[in-house]
Formats: structure tokens, sequence, C-alpha cells
């Protein structure tokens, strides 16, 4: 599998035809989504960005390969599936993973699911601003680019653990509110 | 249905240890595990994810979320002061002291199943989070159920909800979303006009009837039923904490519980209303909110609390007392009200007005001092304008020597310097050096020399039908006791940020200036209001009142609190019968309550004066507390106190162990507590060649592990 993929993927790669404005724009606009799928299977944010670098990549190399008209966001992902999988090969020595088995089903999943994620995303936006100014400030520190949840905590000077507590309770405050505004949409 | 609970609990636990990539490999083993087997499993594991990924994806790599985001979170630079931190253990206390004994352990985890079931509200803060957390997953697993319930609940229900969140965009059209309340559906302001403005001025049943009906119209407006009334063990013992900042004793607890009066929950207001420790819990509460515990300003603070102390003994008006401290003069030796501004008229003042404005008029203006309040009126010019009342005050230090001893004796008094006139100057934001003149509410005072401005300033303060004072004590007061009030925070009212009940918070305020600004009055109507008769417990019916989750408050049920540490320290000594074994003047008992809270205490060095205490209420605190000496005495057998006396008695084991839960808890043990307990003290003296002795021990650490609940440390 991993040959074939090389293979293509130098193929694509001495093609000398340019993605059109068309495959741009979607490529961009799912840059989000494509992440976010790679992120269930993954956890790790720093990683599952690496993974999309890759991805990215191929994606690009096999432009041509993309039937315009065609759901984009399918292709990609399938794309990613398999950068996820190549990924593992290469860490699962360092690291333990899901068993592919439950990666495949939580993919599948999540793909199903992707529908629904611009609706989260904006209900995310709302419950964000009804954190109170201390948590919201915890979240952009903890979020902010190449921070962890550890590094937050020397930033605002706090025992690791109150912190790794506090962010678990911010983030389930915040999937509750995510539910709730996400159920009174589906409902109107 | 446990197993759910304790399923989903773990479940969140990993994903959240996932989420900063400390999983073991076991752990990864068992998330796995548990994904595989269960689809709902699943469906919340990508929940979480995709939560985790768009916080990622929206903060680190930037969208236009980002652009809302820093907005949202510039409004006001979050002062370091405002981020609590976690006090370090005691010096000198080491961890194998936490628990006595893995006997003990295994106690005190077990009742906490039992207690934390009891407990099936959420506690309010994010501190007892941690609590639920660190000592009992069933308590936490309540809250998922909880928060799952809410997710289930079919969206027809919540309709009302969502129909106020319409009815609120067109009455604050110039809010964005966010900020939009849900509003009263008869709080549209046009309508206020047109309803007739009774005249304040009713009588206590008047006004208990206005309450309960505006909070229930309310109720039907959100299709809720509120949660049912309290029992009598959890009302006595949330009353007493709330009104004398201490849990009932054993006696007076079986004493309300026999009653079969109909109004003994009114004598009990009234009677706490009266209590000597009713003075002390309401001196401490303004003590520590106008002059902090930092050491540095012991005296300050020594001094106003004994003008508290009068004042809250007298019931005297609250607008005499602001009058007091805004207006005082002196040292602290001629006038005890002076502790206020002499702590705090350091650095032009700033802390002074920045303080009083928040504690007084409710209205947080640290924000405006530097920069213009991006959503809110209040502009930087308010700030300074209020700070220029304070232009003349200066703090002068007269040193003389003490004839007697020789020593140096240093006097500091607030002296208010006729001779300083015109305005105060600060420099705006572009840079550019502004005058501000003495200006309150509209009102512009004289500011030629000779005009004392703290005098005008403390008359304007209470000027008017219902000036804000009034307003914004009447909401502090009412979160006190249902710790949330009609804005969150207290102390940051304004159009910003309207009130949950409008006319309610109106109707009380104009009902608390008629009174004569009598403060027992209007805490009488707030604990005899039906609302504070209530369980805090979340019910099916009610699930959408919780204010914690960012909405407003709709006072169905009586929100669960932390304890202060004060009120940890004085309910064990009531627990505990140490207080009555301990004698002493109140200064003594001052000092020692003092130095034991010392250690909790963390001053900040802000040009605000801001503190924070370290005290969150969590049961690993507590724990810390607890196995100080202070306890150890406590529940000695041999000493003079609660204990003491309960194993020198004549009752039989029961009767005992009753008595223990009385005193702890406020409540009877439970059967299963019961059993349990008798269990598992069979079974240490059946282990033990010393029978009496492992008796005593078993019940001390059955004591303990009441003590040791977080039924114990929270106000439910």
């Amino acid at each position: 599998m991993n040959d074939s993929e090389n293979q293509q993927t130098q193929s694509g790669q001495s093609s000398a035809t340019i993605p059109d404005a068309e495959f741009i724009k979607e490529f961009t606009r799912h840059q989000r989504p494509v992440f976010l799928f790679i992120l269930s299977q993954i956890s790790n944010p720093v990683e599952a960005e690496e993974i999309l670098q890759e991805t990215n990549l191929v994606i690009w190399n096999k432009f041509e390969q993309f039937e315009p008209g065609t759901n984009f966001k399918a292709w990609a992902c399938q794309i990613a599936r398999y950068e996820v999988l190549k990924w593992l090969d290469r860490h699962r020595r360092d690291k333990h993973y899901f068993s592919d088995d439950l990666m495949q089903q939580i993919a599948e999943e999540s793909l199903e699911e992707s529908t629904e994620w611009e609706l989260r995303r904006e209900a995310l936006n709302h419950c964000l601003q009804k954190l109170n100014p201390e948590d919201l400030e915890l979240v952009q520190i903890r979020y902010a680019p190449g921070q962890s949840g550890k590094g937050a905590a020397e930033v605002v000077g706090r025992p690791i653990n109150s912190v790794y507590q506090s962010l678990g309770r911010i983030r389930r405050a915040l999937m509750d509110c995510i539910r709730r505004e996400v159920a009174a949409v589906e409902s109107s | 249905m446990s197993t759910t609970h304790s399923g989903q609990t773990e479940l969140l636990k990993m994903m959240e240890a996932a989420c900063e990539d400390r999983l073991s490999a076991e752990q990864v083993v068992r998330l796995e595990e548990l994904l595989t087997d269960s689809e709902k499993a699943r469906k919340l594991y990508r929940e979480y994810m995709l939560l985790h990924g768009m916080l990622y994806w929206d903060t680190a790599v930037g969208s236009e979320t980002d652009a809302e985001l820093s907005q949202t979170s510039s409004a006001c630079t979050i002062p370091a002061a405002t981020i609590p931190t976690t006090s370090p253990a005691p010096a000198g206390l080491k961890p194998s002291r936490i628990l006595r004994s893995a006997w003990i352990a295994g106690l005190v985890s077990a009742l906490a199943i039992i207690v934390g079931v009891f407990l099936s509200a959420d506690p309010s803060s994010s501190s007892s989070d941690e609590v639920t957390a660190n000592m009992s997953p069933e308590l936490s697993a309540d809250r998922e159920t909880l928060a799952e319930n809410q997710a289930e609940t079919p969206a027809a229900e919540r309709q009302p909800a969502k129909i106020q969140a319409i009815v609120a965009v067109d009455d604050t059209a110039d809010l964005t979303p966010s900020q939009k309340p849900l509003q009263n559906a008869n709080s549209n302001p046009a309508e206020k006009e047109l309803q007739e403005i009774p005249a304040a001025g009713s009588s206590d049943p008047t006004i208990l009837a206005y309450v309960n009906d505006e909070l229930h119209s309310n109720w039907v407006a959100n299709s809720i039923t509120p949660s049912p009334v309290a029992e009598d063990s959890e009302w006595l013992r949330r009353v007493h904490l709330d009104l004398i900042g201490q849990i009932p004793t054993a006696d007076e607890a079986a004493e309300f519980l026999a009653s079969n009066d109909p109004r003994k929950r009114e004598k009990v207001v009234d009677t706490l209303l009266q209590r000597p420790e009713f003075i002390t819990n309401w001196s401490t509460i303004w003590a520590n909110l106008m002059v902090g515990r930092n050491p540095d300003r012991d005296e300050y603070r020594t001094a106003l609390t004994k003008y508290l102390r009068d004042s809250f003994r007298d019931n005297r008006p609250w607008d005499e007392m602001v009058a007091a401290v805004i207006a005082a003069e002196g040292s602290v030796q001629d006038n005890q009200a002076s502790g206020f501004l002499l702590a705090h008229v350091n650095n032009q003042a700033v802390p002074a007005t920045a303080i009083a404005s928040r504690l007084f008029l409710g209205t947080n203006v640290q924000c405006t001092q530097c920069h213009d309040h991006p959503f809110n009126d209040s502009k930087q010019n308010q700030f300074w304008e209020l700070n220029s009342f304070f232009k003349q005050t200066e703090k002068v230090v007269k040193r003389r020597r003490d004839p007697s001893t020789g020593n140096m004796l240093q006097t500091v008094s607030l002296v208010t310097k006729r001779d300083a006139e015109g305005p105060t100057f600060f420099e705006n934001r572009q840079g550019r050096v502004q005058p501000a003149y003495p200006i309150y509410n509209g009102v512009k005072v004289d500011e030629s020399a000779g005009t004392n401005r703290r005098q005008e300033l403390a008359r304007l303060l209470a000027a008017g039908e219902k000036p804000q004072i009034a307003e914004a004590f009447v909401n502090r007061t009412w979160k006190h006791f249902f710790g949330f009030g009609f804005t969150n925070p207290v102390d940051d009212m304004g159009p910003h940020n309207p009130p949950s009940h409008p006319e309610l918070l109106d109707r009380l305020a104009r009902e608390f200036v008629a009174s004569g600004y009598d403060q027992k009055r209007l805490m009488r109507w707030i604990c005899l209001s039906d609302a504070y008769g209530r369980t805090s417990r979340l019910t099916e019916q009610n699930q959408i009142d919780n204010p914690e989750l960012g909405e407003l408050p709709l006072f169905s049920r009586v929100y669960v609190k932390s304890m202060s540490a004060e009120q940890v320290y004085n309910s064990l000594l009531v627990a505990t019968g140490v207080l009555g074994a301990q004698n002493g003047s109140w200064e003594e008992i001052e000092h020692q309550r003092s130095q034991w809270l010392q250690q909790f205490i963390h001053a900040y060095e802000t040009e605000e004066n801001n503190e924070d205490t370290h005290f969150s209420g969590t049961i690993a605190q507590a724990l810390m507390l607890m196995n100080g000496e202070m306890i150890e005495e406590a529940i000695s057998a041999k000493s003079p106190t609660f204990f003491g006396k309960l194993m020198n008695s004549k009752i039989n084991d029961e009767r005992k162990v009753e008595q223990l839960a009385l005193s702890a808890l406020t409540r009877y043990p439970t059967d299963r507590e019961m059993s349990l307990i008798r269990k598992m003290v069979a079974q240490n003296v059946a282990n033990s060649r010393n029978q009496k002795n492992a008796y005593t021990q078993s019940l001390q650490d059955v004591f303990w592990a009441y003590l040791n609940s977080s039924e114990f440390v929270l106000v439910h």
C-alpha cells in the first residue's frame, strides 16, 4: 500500500498542470474539516497537524484525480485516512494508539457526522463567550500556538494538576453548552 | 445505572487526559475497550475530540473566530489577581498525615459515596468541581448524568427559553447575540412604564408575596417546575451558614427536626438575626470585602471590623455605613470607619476609587481606568470623576514618643486638605492629559477649595429615589444567599450586563430604601422567600436552571456554594464543640482565627490592592486543615469537647452515631450509613485486643469521616 501510494505521489509531482481556482477554494475550505477528521483519530492536535501537512502534499500532488463536482471532503478525508495509517506505522513503536479497526470505525462515524461541524462551531463561538473571563483566558492560553496544558500551567503560575482539572471542567462545560445550543437549533 | 455513570466519568477523565497527551498505555487500552464496546461512548469521544480540535484550530491556527475571541478577552485585561492560585500545603504537614490510616481512607471514601449521592446538585464553583473529581466519583457522575439528561431533554421542553431569547433580541438590539440575556417575559421596558409602580414601603408579607409571585411567574414562563421544598436539615444548615457563618449544633438540629411548629423556619430566621454570631459573620464578610486580609493592612482591618461590628449590632442603615466610610476623617483611633480609606488611598486613591465603586455601586471600573471599556458606557472619564472626589484626601503620618515607655508611636490619619481645588488630571489612551471634575451620577460638586468633596460624595451616593448603592447592595445580598445574584458577577452591573429579574431587583431596592436601608429586613425577605426554602438539588423539571453554565439564574432552587474559609473554621468549632470549651475574649478568638486563616491568603501586589484567598473549599484542602492540631485535639476522647462528652455519655451506640452525624452534617445517618458503620465498628472491635480503645477509635474515625465529607464543606 505504501509503495503504490508513493508511486502515485511521484507521478503526481511530475505533472506540470496547476490546480484551478475552484480546486484551491475547495482545498482551503476543507483544511479545517480534514484537520478535525484526523484529530478524531489521533487526539493530539500537533500530531494531527503534521498529518494534515502530509495529507495536503498528497492532495496537492493528486489534484488531477479529483473530479470537480464530486464530494471534495470525502475525497480529502480518504487521503487523510491513508496518511493517518502511514503515520501510525511509523509511530506505533513510540506510543500506544488505538487499533486500526477502532480507528476505522471512528473515522467513518466522524465523516458521517461532519455535516454538523459547522453548526457546532457556531455553537462553540457562542459558548466561549459565555465563559467567565478567567476560564476564557485559560482556554486561550492553553490553545495558543504551540502551547499545552503543561505550558499553560507555567504561564498562569498554577499547579499543573489544578490546571488540568480546570481545563477538564471548562471543556465539559463547553461540551454541555454546545449540546444545548445544537439541540435548540435543531428543534427550531 | 451506576455503571453507566462511573463509565462515563471514567471516559471523560481519560479523554481529558488524552487531550493533554498524558494517557498511559494501560489507559489507552482501557479507553479502546470502552470505545469498542459502546456506540454511545464513541459518540461522546468524537464530540470531545471535535471540541478539542476546534479549540485548537480556531485559537492556534486562526480563523475569523480569532477576532471575536480576542475581542472578548481584551474587553477587560484580566489582572493576574483574578487567577486563583492553589495553596501550598501548610508547612510541616507530611502527606502521610493527610489520611490517618488505610482503614480511615476506606471509610472516608465509603462514606463519600453515600454522602456524595446525597448531593446530587452540582456544586456551584469551579473549585467544588475539584472536590468531585478528587474525592467522590459518584458526585461527578451525577453531574455527568445531569449534563446528559440535559442534552437529551426533548427539544420541545426547552422551547420557552428559546422564545425568550428571541424576545430578548428585540429588547436589546444593540447588544451582540452572546450578551443577550434570557429576559423575563414581562421585562419589556416600555411595558414597565405602563404598569403602575407600587409605592415602596410595603409590609413584609406583601413584599414576600411579591418576591414569590415574581419568581413563580418566571418559572411558568420558562416552563420549569422548581425544585421541591428543602428537607428541614438542608434548610437549617444552609440558613445557619448564610446568616451566622456556622452550622447548627447537634442540639439545635435535633430540636428543629423534631419540631412540628408550622412557623418554625420563620422563628429560626428571626432568632439567627439576633445572634451574636450574626454580627461576627457579617462584619467579617464586609471587612474582607472592604479591606481584605493582607497583614500589611491589619491595623485598618481591625479598626474597620470594630466599626462594622458596632454597625451590625445596631443594624445601622446601609446608607449610613457607606457614608461613614466614605466621609471618614482622622486616624483609626479617632474614627474606626476610616480604616477603609486608609487602606486604599495609596496610589492616588486609585484602589479606593475602584473598590468603592465595586462594593458600593456594583460597577466595575477597574477596566475603565486605563482605557475605555469597550462593552459599557462608563468611560475612562467616569472613573477619574469618581476619583476626583478623593483628590483632597491625604494620609498623614505622625510620630510621637510614648511618655510612659519611651517607644515611638505612629498614627496615620485621613486628612482632608481643604485648599486642594480644581480637577484631577489623567492621561487618556491617546496620551493626552485630561481633566476630571468631581461628578457623580451627573451631579457636579463645587470644585473650589472649601468644599469637602468626600462629604458631598457621601451625600450624593444616597440621593434620589433609588440610589445605586441600594440596588448594588440588594444584588450582592441576594447572591450571598442564593449563590448567584441578579447579575453575574454582582459587581459588574450596568447596561452591558442586564439583570435576570429587573423588576424584582428594582422593587427590592425600592423597598430596601423605604425600609430605611434595613439590612436585617432585606435578609428576612430573602430567607423567608419560597425559593430560598427549596432544595439545592436539580430535578428533571428545572434542569435549565443552571447558571453555572452561563445561563441567567431562575432561582428555582438554591445554588450550591463552597464554604468560605471562615465558615469551615467556625463550623468545625461548632461540630467538634471546641468553641464551648474555648475561653478568651473576642479579640483572642479573633486572633486565633486570623492566624489560622492567614495561610490561605494571598495578597497580590497590584496597584488596585487586590487579593484572593487560596481557600477553594476542596476536600483535599479541608483534609489538610483538619489534620491540624486543633482538630486532633477537638476529636480527642479526653478533651471536654463534643466527642469527649459523647463518649462519656450513657446513650447507646446508634444514638452516638446519630449524634455524630447531627453534629457534623445536621442530619441523622441514613440507613445505609448506619449499617455500614455498624459493620465497620464491629469488625474493628473484633480485630482488636483492646476493645474499648478500638471502639472509641472507630467512632472517632466515623466522626472524622463525616467531617471530611464533601457534604460538610458545601453549603447546599
